[in-house]
């Protein structure tokens, strides 16, 4: 039985029952570095929105203009609107039309319950609407934006629900999405900054001799 | 032999089948160092961002805060100033009031006169130099301020990892106190009959009013009395003038002089009065055609009567259960002239005046009006250019014996108003000159008829009338030195207008460039401005308006304090109008600060319009990032270090975009050479413009 004893094309075979597990890891670790990218952008989203905010400026625009680096240039969603975006000195972005898609702002606050509770911050929402909240002492702002996964990892794509092409607006308690077959991670960050009325008051009762 | 070996040893690694898993594993490895470094650098990238920005917003706060407590500290000295001004003045009158000195014009009284000068002169004295001291104090704040701010938004940057910063507006781009007349806007002027004028707009009167003082008349301008609370309980008079645009006061006191444009109210004290003394009331509408609205509320505390003049048209309402109650000897005086309505009702009476004609209707015989009349009766004289009108069944005055037949408005000749002043009821030193008061229709008439009243009504002379008392042999009256007050100090526009802006700069961070990395490091900028608090919600800054930031007032009505129009004030920053949406304009309170955005350019003009002129400007940030005019945060010095590493901006590489993105400023400091982590793309040498 010398031929069994043979060696030759043992690695070949390791090779390949190991490749594909090795494949499925490194393309794990991708993602997730992906991931932990997209994050980070998303939180320098939900910091740029709560600073805008505080400015009173519109927090939604800050948000998308974060996140235009986490973008898709050819979005369908962005082709639906037909929207051409272009920033001063920096051109067409042609993936900004797309965040803008994707993007949700919450402005959170807090009832008398301290229930830290949130709401959607629209593109069609009243000014008025929008600052009847500014008042409160902290200004919160929660970003939630769909990161589109690169890798085709099949567990993902199974963690996912479907969403039949609807958008990104019913990602309310998922993790992911798969939306027109391509699967969607969903971020989540918020942001806290101290509005400009409790510096103020701050310094109100320092000042407070009379 | 060498061959031999080596072939034999690579034959033996050949076979050997340890260490397979290595490849995997480094393959593995290599993705996760990958990984590891990207996530890191991007999490470093943006959170370099955030703190330059932090860093940014909390020194430009701060420094603006400083800013505004220098401004509180002037405000609070101006208001000791004024205290002691006030507290000069109604010594010097109580000095007169209580030396005996009966005021008669008899050369017996001058040694009456001779004690009260002494000891007026005095505490004006030692008031004087108090003043003088406190000016001093002043000046030193205001020297004081740029360099404050600077050290605090130094402090700050540097606090919150900054290495370099900058901030505009230097102490030398704008004048930031300035002594001015109006600033205290308290402006003494010996008024020829009326006493001791002292023309005021700000609010540090009606502080001061409560200790009561002498004789003052406020000059008003449009609003900028607005929402005051003046108590001039106690006080000897107050005469307020307005420049004839409208103003609404409340203002509570006894002893009340009303005047703007087309309305005169003067009303007189109790306490200079006699045990039992009488109400009066005169409202004297000129004219002019302005559109004045007085809300005189608080005359109700003077006699239950409450007098409201709006557009061509005074209301007069007296309750007159307050004459019933005290017997007194009320009377109130409309005197109007043409262009003007003036309505006064009396009860259930009503008397309009026309420019042409006046009249009473209303029920002049029913219950309320007779009961006035069955007590000391009350005189209520209607007269226009063309006629002049004595209405009311109520007068008692044997003077006008036969007028008081009830029902019909009784119908004068022109000289029966000279008659009536004639007699010196008012208490005026031989009477009003019929020869003036024939002048109904002209303005110096209401003037002064309005001087005759208020001391003459008194019986107690004015500051002024002892200055002139020397012409009767008395003693040689010296008025206050003015030449030696000093001036209070006046913030100026600029000084509140520009806020506070900051630059800040981060060095780049030495990470494996994995990504592109800013070689020219992070920089924000961050502006403040400086407001006032509204009164009516503690949490809401109004411009300055924040006198600032008012919202709710005309366009064409101007700070108070800054001179700005409200309109700019609306325009000031639409967020603070937003957030001050509730609020109610007034000018008092303190000045805070308040975050606001930073433009990226600022227009020649903004420096001197209205338009946006409340920080700057990235722009500004910038030219002085290429000038290196940027410190060392921690010890306010020109970093040798920073120069070197900012000339790399102004390589060609480098370019300051600055743009609008509809409302939003936007600027951008270009590194052509890196790009930034993701930018257009394919359109992006056509956007650069060189």
């Amino acid at each position: 039985m010398k031929p069994l004893r043979k060696t030759d094309g043992q690695a070949m075979i390791e090779f390949a029952l190991i490749f594909p597990w090795q494949l499925i890891i490194v393309m794990f670790i991708v993602e997730m570095s992906l991931i932990l990218v997209g994050r980070s952008v998303v939180g320098y989203a939900a910091y740029c929105a709560a600073h805008a905010e505080v400015l009173g400026q519109d927090p939604r625009e800050a948000a998308s203009i974060a996140l235009i680096p986490l973008g898709e240039s050819a979005s369908p969603f962005a082709m639906a609107q037909g929207e051409t975006d272009s920033l001063p000195g920096w051109g067409y972005q042609s993936k900004w039309a797309d965040v803008r898609a994707k993007l949700q702002v919450y402005r959170l606050y807090s009832d008398k319950s301290r229930v830290l509770n949130r709401v959607n911050i629209r593109q069609d929402i009243d000014e008025y609407h929008r600052t009847r909240f500014v008042s409160q002492h902290n200004i919160g702002v929660e970003v939630v934006f769909p990161l589109k996964l690169m890798l085709p990892l099949s567990f993902f794509e199974a963690l996912a629900s479907e969403n039949f092409g609807s958008g990104f607006n019913d990602m309310e308690g998922r993790a992911f999405v798969n939306v027109n077959g391509d699967t969607y991670f969903i971020l989540r960050e918020r942001c806290l900054l101290p509005s400009r009325d409790r510096l103020i008051n701050t310094t109100l009762e320092l000042k407070q001799d009379e | 032999m060498q061959t031999a070996h080596r072939t034999k040893t690579l034959r033996r690694l050949y076979r050997d089948e340890g260490g397979q898993a290595i490849v995997f594993g480094a393959i593995t490895l290599l993705f996760v160092v990958i990984g590891v470094i990207m996530v890191f650098q991007t999490g470093l990238l943006v959170d370099r961002r955030m703190q330059a920005q932090d860093a940014a917003d909390a020194a430009a706060y701060s420094g603006a805060l400083m800013k505004a407590a220098c401004a509180n500290q002037i405000e609070w000295l101006n208001s000791g100033m004024a205290y002691i001004y006030g507290r000069m003045l109604q010594y010097a009158y109580d000095s007169m009031y209580f030396s005996g000195a009966s005021f008669t014009g008899e050369p017996e009284d001058a040694a009456n006169f001779a004690v009260a000068y002494g000891q007026t002169a005095e505490w004006n004295e030692r008031g004087t130099r108090w003043m003088q001291r406190i000016g001093q104090i002043e000046e030193g704040i205001a020297n004081a301020t740029p360099r404050i701010v600077a050290q605090e938004v130094y402090a700050v940057a540097a606090a919150n990892g900054a290495d370099a910063v900058t901030i505009w507006p230097d102490a030398p781009e704008y004048e930031a106190f300035e002594r001015r007349e109006d600033s205290l806007n308290c402006v003494f002027e010996p008024a020829g009959q009326g006493g001791w004028f002292i023309s005021s707009n700000s609010d540090y009167i009606a502080r001061l009013m409560r200790g009561g003082a002498a004789y003052f008349q406020f000059t008003m301008h449009d609003n900028q009395f607005a929402n005051n609370e003046v108590n001039a309980r106690g006080s000897m008079g107050v005469k307020i003038q307005g420049g004839g645009g409208g103003f609404d006061n409340r203002i509570m006191g006894n002893y009340i002089y009303f005047y703007d444009g087309s309305s005169y109210v003067a009303g007189i004290s109790r306490r200079m009065l006699p045990a039992n003394p009488p109400v009066q009331i005169v409202v004297i509408s000129y004219g002019d055609g302005t559109e004045d609205y007085i809300d005189m509320q608080s005359l109700q505390d003077l006699g239950h009567v409450a007098v409201s003049h709006q557009y061509r048209y005074v209301n007069v309402q007296w309750d007159v259960t307050m004459a019933q109650q005290t017997q007194q000897q009320n009377a109130v005086w409309v005197v109007t002239a043409a262009l003007d309505t003036v309505r006064l009702n009396y009860g259930d009476t009503y008397v309009e005046s026309h420019p042409d004609y006046a009249y009473v209707s209303g029920r002049l015989t029913n219950g309320a009006l007779n009961a006035n009349y069955t007590i000391n009766g009350t005189q209520v004289m209607v007269s226009g250019p063309g006629h002049t009108t004595m209405v009311g069944p109520w007068t008692v005055y044997e003077d006008f014996a036969g007028i008081g037949q009830s029902g019909a408005p009784p119908q004068f000749a022109e000289d029966t108003v000279p008659r009536f002043l004639s007699r010196g009821v008012w208490g005026a030193p031989g009477g009003i000159d019929p020869a003036l008061a024939r002048t109904l229709s002209s303005n110096d008439f209401a003037v002064r008829l309005g001087q005759y009243l208020a001391p003459g009504g008194l019986q107690s002379p004015t500051i002024t009338q002892a200055m002139s008392w020397h012409a009767y042999g008395g003693p040689d009256y010296q008025a206050l030195d003015l030449a030696r007050l000093p001036l209070p100090l006046s913030i100026t526009a600029q000084f509140l207008r520009y806020g506070v802006s900051v630059g800040v700069w981060m060095r780049p961070q030495p990470v494996i460039p994995v990504f592109t990395q800013p070689s020219h490091g992070f920089f924000a900028v961050a502006s403040a401005a400086i407001g006032k608090r509204a009164v009516a919600r503690d949490a809401q800054l109004t411009a300055p308006d924040d006198t600032l930031l008012t919202v709710r007032l005309p366009d064409d009505v101007e700070d108070y304090w800054t001179g700005v129009p409200y309109s700019y004030v609306k325009s000031f920053d639409n967020a603070i109008d937003r957030w001050s949406a509730t609020a109610v304009q007034t000018p008092q309170g303190y000045w805070y600060a308040v975050l606001v955005p930073a433009k990226s350019a600022i227009m020649p003009d903004d420096l001197d319009g209205p338009a946006g002129s409340y920080a700057t400007s990235a722009q500004m940030i910038f030219d002085k990032l290429i000038s290196g005019d940027w410190r060392n945060p921690g010890t306010g010095d020109m970093d040798p270090n920073i120069p070197t590493l900012l000339r790399e901006i102004q390589k060609p590489e480098y370019e300051m975009i600055t743009g609008w993105q509809g409302d939003t400023p936007y600027y951008q400091i270009m590194d052509r050479k890196s790009p930034p982590l993701e930018y257009a793309g394919d359109d992006f040498e056509n956007a650069v413009q060189h």
